[in-house]
């Protein structure tokens, strides 16, 4: 810690200190590496469910964040009631049928125009189930956990530790993504559902059941949003603002990663905590609080190289 | 189409920095401001604006939703108290005390929008109680200039009563952020003498302002080795806590918002198994906080408090509290440092309402505030003393600590730095002051 940097301006005489680069204190590079790791698994996990989403309906949904802090508020209900992991699976069950509910009742007269008619609709969403919340939880924050699955003492290497919630959140997300890759990439079911998406007309002209897909993008996004609002919960705290700022990363976690990857939405979400947490210790502090402008800057440097992002197919389209 | 949606979101998300941008430059302009307000306007009783024979009208932007809506009690409280004046003393000198709440969801362009209505439109006599230190500071230039009296506002950042004579209608409520770091920075000194301490602040007036009395307060006798500015859009604190554990901190200051702040706590305890004693500003020393992060996580934490807490039922002014609470459907148990607060600067309004008796003009307003001396409201543990320099009322605080359950328990040692302007703070200025018994028993 011997490179003191003064912020003139800001506070006259203070010092502000820089971080010992990453070669002379590789237990700080190493733990702001693995804590970088815990903040972007909870982006990853929100992203899985809008890209769930996004290869379902080809539509994103603004919506999904707070319809992760409606469930997960559901959720604290239940938990008044019974033990977590009952309260947990019957709040899993109400989000699915909630997201399919939404589907049908109020997507689907949007659906066959335009797409942004779509976003618009879940842009309304957003501000109704914000006000849904705070009118019937309140604004005060609630207690969450954490739960005996995730308490007790971190697990460390040397210096360097994990807690016990951030790495069952990492442990959820690579579970998720690895369901998600598989019910895509290797079942007919997730083929229909990738072709509702793609192309309507044709999916419904080869026999696939296209409203029952959509309804059933919609129910799965909506439970993978329950569980990242659970874990969002743990670590933050539940109030009904509590998801909006992960949203915002988990939409950039999404593009980075590629819209349509459920891996991609993973690397992604990883990436940005990671980014997030190295630029905020090692660019210099006369640069500014850069740590968030420095994670989108990458985002856009590589969008620029990389349209469909990391692992984005790109959409080719026959004219 | 499915390009143009990158581009959108992209798109969205950088509209979204550079809102949060523009919001943080606008803090500067605030500062640079200092015009001097329109005095030759000779005070008139017959046609002061929001003032009639029954009836006085204020009114303020404040937080009902958005990021910090949990601080809502505190607006909602001070509707409910008013209620309760104007219904068991008929209001204030045979006016009824009307409170027009204006939610700008901590949004400081949405600020500006709803002050002015206030002002041009609903025509309120006075803005009392505003809450939000990057909101206000859009409006208070503006407030000055329409001679409307700024009444208490809700943050204690220093540039509301650092100088009287350039604002002349602007009233601080909160101990103000150095004066408060200044009494923590003494405790450090006190209780960590040569060792590390480390600064978390939120990168603002508010932070800013903190850290600076923090400097003064722990001088030579402990080393500084960070301070760790963060935005508040960001999603945690966790590389600030992982650098000051990397730098050996023997102690922690937390200038941050009560989310935040149990976020960087949790992360400390159960993600590093790292046991440093954290202390924190007044703006989180709240059981919100104790419950956000949980008992066993918050236990020990150090902060300053001004007011009696909600288990102090025994004193009247805490019973009377939470019979009001209770006629707006909150329990007991949910009385907390906020609600308190709210009832200390809405007993100060009343009082300053009650000094300027019938003749209730702008002017005899301002008069009246400035005549308060050594008064004690019915849940302070200190008195106020404002006056002609002095427009910052709670300079005082006693150290407290929290316990196993998220409560907050208050010790006997208690600083005040009463009359002592922003730019004269220094460890000399503190004079320790005693607390009252009744408000150290536990819950």
């Amino acid at each position: 810690m011997d490179s003191i940097v003064s912020l003139t301006g800001l506070w006259p005489d203070t010092a502000v200190m820089l971080a010992a680069p990453p070669w002379e204190d590789p237990s700080l590079f190493a733990q702001l590496i693995i804590s970088g790791i815990a903040s972007g698994s909870l982006f990853a996990i929100l992203a899985l469910a809008i890209v769930l989403i996004y290869r379902s309906t080809n539509i994103l949904n603004f919506a999904q964040g707070e319809m992760a802090m409606f469930t997960t508020f559901m959720a604290w209900t239940f938990m008044t009631r019974m033990d977590f992991w009952p309260a947990f699976f019957v709040a899993l069950l109400v989000a699915a049928a909630m997201g399919g509910a939404l589907e049908r009742l109020v997507l689907r007269p949007v659906e066959d125009g335009p797409p942004l008619n779509s976003v618009i609709v879940t842009l309304g969403l957003f501000t109704i189930f914000n006000g849904l919340a705070l009118w019937i939880w309140g604004p005060l924050p609630k207690g969450f956990g954490p739960f005996s699955v995730f308490k007790g003492s971190a697990i460390c290497a040397s210096d360097v530790c994990i807690g016990r919630l951030s790495l069952g959140t990492l442990i959820v997300a690579l579970i998720v993504m690895l369901a998600l890759y598989l019910l895509f990439q290797r079942t007919g079911l997730g083929l229909a559902m990738r072709a509702t998406a793609q192309n309507r007309l044709a999916s419904q002209l080869v026999g696939i059941p296209v409203n029952n897909m959509l309804t059933l993008g919609w129910a799965l996004s909506a439970t993978v949003g329950a569980v990242a609002g659970v874990l969002v919960a743990q670590s933050v705290s539940l109030t009904t603002g509590t998801l909006f700022v992960i949203l915002l990363y988990a939409f950039a976690a999404a593009v980075l990663g590629g819209l349509d990857s459920s891996i991609g939405a993973v690397v992604g979400g990883l990436s940005i905590g990671v980014l997030k947490n190295l630029s905020a210790v090692y660019v210099p502090p006369e640069v500014g609080s850069v740590d968030v402008a420095m994670a989108f800057l990458v985002i856009v440097l590589v969008l620029m190289v990389r349209p469909a992002g990391l692992f984005g197919r790109p959409a080719a389209r026959r004219v | 189409m499915k390009p143009s949606y990158r581009f959108w979101i992209v798109g969205l998300i950088l509209a979204a920095g550079m809102l949060v941008a523009v919001a943080c430059n606008g803090d500067d302009d605030g500062d640079g401001g200092g015009t001097t307000p329109d005095a030759t306007e000779p005070p008139s009783t017959a046609d002061v604006p929001g003032v009639s024979d029954t009836e006085v009208f204020l009114g303020t932007h404040t937080s009902l939703t958005g990021p910090i809506a949990a601080y809502s009690i505190i607006p909602n409280f001070a509707l409910a108290y008013f209620d309760f004046i104007n219904a068991t003393e008929g209001g204030v000198a045979g006016r009824t005390i009307r409170y027009k709440l204006a939610d700008d969801a901590y949004d400081p362009s949405k600020a500006v929008d709803l002050t002015r209505q206030l002002v041009e439109q609903d025509k309120i006599f006075a803005l009392f109680n505003a809450l939000g230190t990057p909101n206000h500071l859009q409006v208070i230039d503006y407030l000055q200039e329409r001679g409307v009296p700024d009444m208490y506002v809700a943050t204690g950042a220093i540039e509301w009563v650092k100088d009287p004579s350039a604002r002349p209608l602007v009233f601080g409520s909160n101990p103000n952020y150095t004066g408060e770091g200044l009494v923590l920075g003494k405790y450090i000194a006190d209780n960590f003498a040569g060792g590390k301490v480390g600064i978390i602040l939120q990168n603002d007036d508010f932070g800013i302002d903190g850290a600076a009395g923090i400097e003064i307060g722990v001088g030579d006798a402990v080393e500084i080795v960070g301070q760790l500015p963060y935005e508040v859009t960001d999603p945690d604190l966790f590389s600030q806590i992982d650098t000051l554990r990397a730098a050996d901190a023997d102690v922690v200051v937390l200038f941050s918002t009560p989310l935040l702040l149990g976020n960087a706590i949790k992360h400390a305890r159960n993600d590093l198994n790292w046991d440093v004693p954290f202390v924190i500003s007044a703006v989180s020393m709240n059981e919100l906080t104790g419950l956000i992060a949980g008992g066993d996580v918050i236990e020990g934490t150090v902060g300053l408090v001004a007011t009696y807490m909600g288990y102090h039922s025994d004193i009247p002014g805490v019973a009377t509290h939470i019979e009001i609470l209770d006629g707006i459907g909150v329990p007991p148990e949910q009385a907390s440092t906020l609600s308190l607060y709210s009832q200390y600067v809405s007993e100060l309004m009343v009082e300053t309402l009650e000094r300027a008796g019938e003749d209730l003009t702008r002017e005899s307003l301002v008069a009246a505030a400035e005549s308060i001396r050594d008064w004690v409201c019915s849940v302070c543990l200190f008195p106020v003393t404002l006056g002609p320099d002095d427009h910052d009322p709670g300079q005082a605080g006693a150290i407290a600590t929290f316990d196993s359950n998220g409560q907050i328990v208050v010790s006997d040692l208690a600083y005040s730095w009463e009359g002592v302007s922003v730019a004269d703070l220094s460890v000399d200025a503190l004079v320790q002051i005693d607390v009252p018994s009744a408000a150290l028993t536990t819950p």
